[in-house]
C-alpha cells in the first residue's frame, strides 16, 4: 500500500468528530484540503475499499440484547445460495463462509441479533427453513470479553 | 427511544452524507437546524445509543487477512488467556461461548505471516494449543444494520 494511501486510511479509521465540519477536521490532521479528502473518500467508495460512511449503534442499548453465533454445515454446491439467503435476514449482521476441518464441518457462520432468546430461535428456525440447511449449531454469547472497532492504524502499522 | 429517534437513526444506518457539512445536510432533510442535529447526535452518543460515525472498510480490499479463532480453554486458564488475547490491537472481538471451544475471537493482520505469528504467540504465551483457525473464505454480509421498530 502506498504511504499516502495508508496515511489517509489510518486517519479515516478514527471515528468522525461530532462537529459541523468533521471531514475538514480529518483533512486538517492530514494537511490536505477538505475537498481533496472528500474526493478521495468517494474514490475509495467507488473502488469498494470503503463500504460506506455510517453510524454504528450500541446494539445492547437499542434492545438487541441477545446475540448468537450460528454455524451451518452446508453442502458445498449450496453454499453460495445459503449465504445469500442468510444475508437477506435483517437480524443477521455478519455472514461469512469459513474454512473447515475434518472434525469441524461448519462452513457458514452467521451472527444473529435479537431482543431475546425466543426471538433469535424463531429467526434461526426461519433461516433453516428458507435455506433448507438443517445441520447447524447455535452458540449464544455468555460474556463479551472485548468488542472494539478494528484499529486500522495498528493493523497496517 | 422515541419514534423520532428511531426514524432519524434508521435514516442514518445506511449512509452518512459525504459533504462538507453533513449534519447540516441531515438537518435539511429532517427539517431542523444544523445546531439541533448536532446536539441530537451528541445526546445519542452520551446515551450510548450511538457508538460512533466512521468509514467502514472492506478489510480484504486493503489486503488485510482475517480469521475467526476458537480456543478450548480450561476454566483455570481462562482469565490469563483472555488477558493475553485482549492485549492485541489486531483482535477486535472476543467472546465466551457455551461450547467445548469456549473462547472465540476475531483477528486481522496486514499479512498472512503476521497473522500466523500472532496466533503462534498466543499459543506460546497461553499454553493453549487446541485452536481452530476458521479462515474467512467469503463475506456475504458484514453490516450492523438493524430493523428498528
Amino acid at each position: 500500500m502506498k504511504k499516502d494511501v495508508k496515511k489517509i486510511i489510518s486517519a479515516l479509521s478514527d471515528p468522525l468528530a461530532l462537529v459541523s465540519k468533521p471531514y475538514a477536521a480529518v483533512a486538517g490532521r492530514l494537511g490536505m484540503p477538505e475537498a481533496r479528502l472528500l474526493s478521495r473518500i468517494q474514490a475509495y467508495k467507488d473502488a469498494g475499499v470503503i463500504r460506506r460512511v455510517g453510524t454504528v449503534l450500541g446494539h445492547f442499548k437499542v434492545g438487541y440484547k441477545c446475540n448468537a453465533l450460528v454455524m451451518w454445515q452446508v453442502k458445498e454446491p449450496k453454499l453460495e445460495a445459503a449465504g445469500r439467503i442468510f444475508a437477506g435476514f435483517p437480524q443477521v449482521t455478519h455472514c461469512y463462509a469459513r474454512q473447515t476441518y475434518p472434525d469441524w464441518p461448519y462452513n457458514l457462520y452467521t451472527m444473529v441479533h435479537a431482543r431475546d432468546k425466543k426471538e433469535s430461535e424463531t429467526v434461526i428456525k426461519s433461516m433453516s427453513v428458507k435455506s433448507g440447511v438443517t445441520m447447524f449449531k447455535v452458540q449464544f454469547t455468555i460474556r463479551e470479553f472485548k468488542k472494539i472497532r478494528s484499529d486500522l492504524k495498528e493493523i497496517l502499522a | 427511544m422515541t419514534t423520532k429517534d428511531r426514524k432519524l437513526l434508521k435514516g442514518l444506518q445506511t449512509d452518512f452524507p459525504l459533504t462538507s457539512r453533513p449534519f447540516a445536510a441531515l438537518a435539511a432533510e429532517a427539517g431542523c437546524t444544523e445546531k439541533e442535529m448536532l446536539a441530537y447526535f451528541k445526546k445519542l452518543k452520551k446515551d450510548g445509543m450511538l457508538r460512533y460515525i466512521a468509514a467502514m472498510f472492506d478489510l480484504r480490499k486493503l489486503g488485510i487477512v482475517s480469521s475467526l479463532i476458537a480456543l478450548r480453554v480450561p476454566e483455570s486458564k481462562l482469565n490469563k488467556t483472555v488477558k493475553i488475547i485482549n492485549a492485541y490491537p489486531n483482535i477486535s472481538h472476543n467472546y465466551l461461548r457455551a461450547d467445548d471451544y469456549n473462547v472465540w475471537f476475531t483477528v486481522s493482520a496486514a499479512s498472512e505471516r503476521k497473522l500466523k505469528a500472532i496466533l503462534a504467540e498466543i499459543r506460546k504465551k497461553s499454553g493453549i494449543n487446541d485452536m481452530l483457525d476458521l479462515r474467512t473464505r467469503q463475506v456475504f454480509k458484514s453490516q450492523a444494520v438493524f430493523e428498528l421498530r
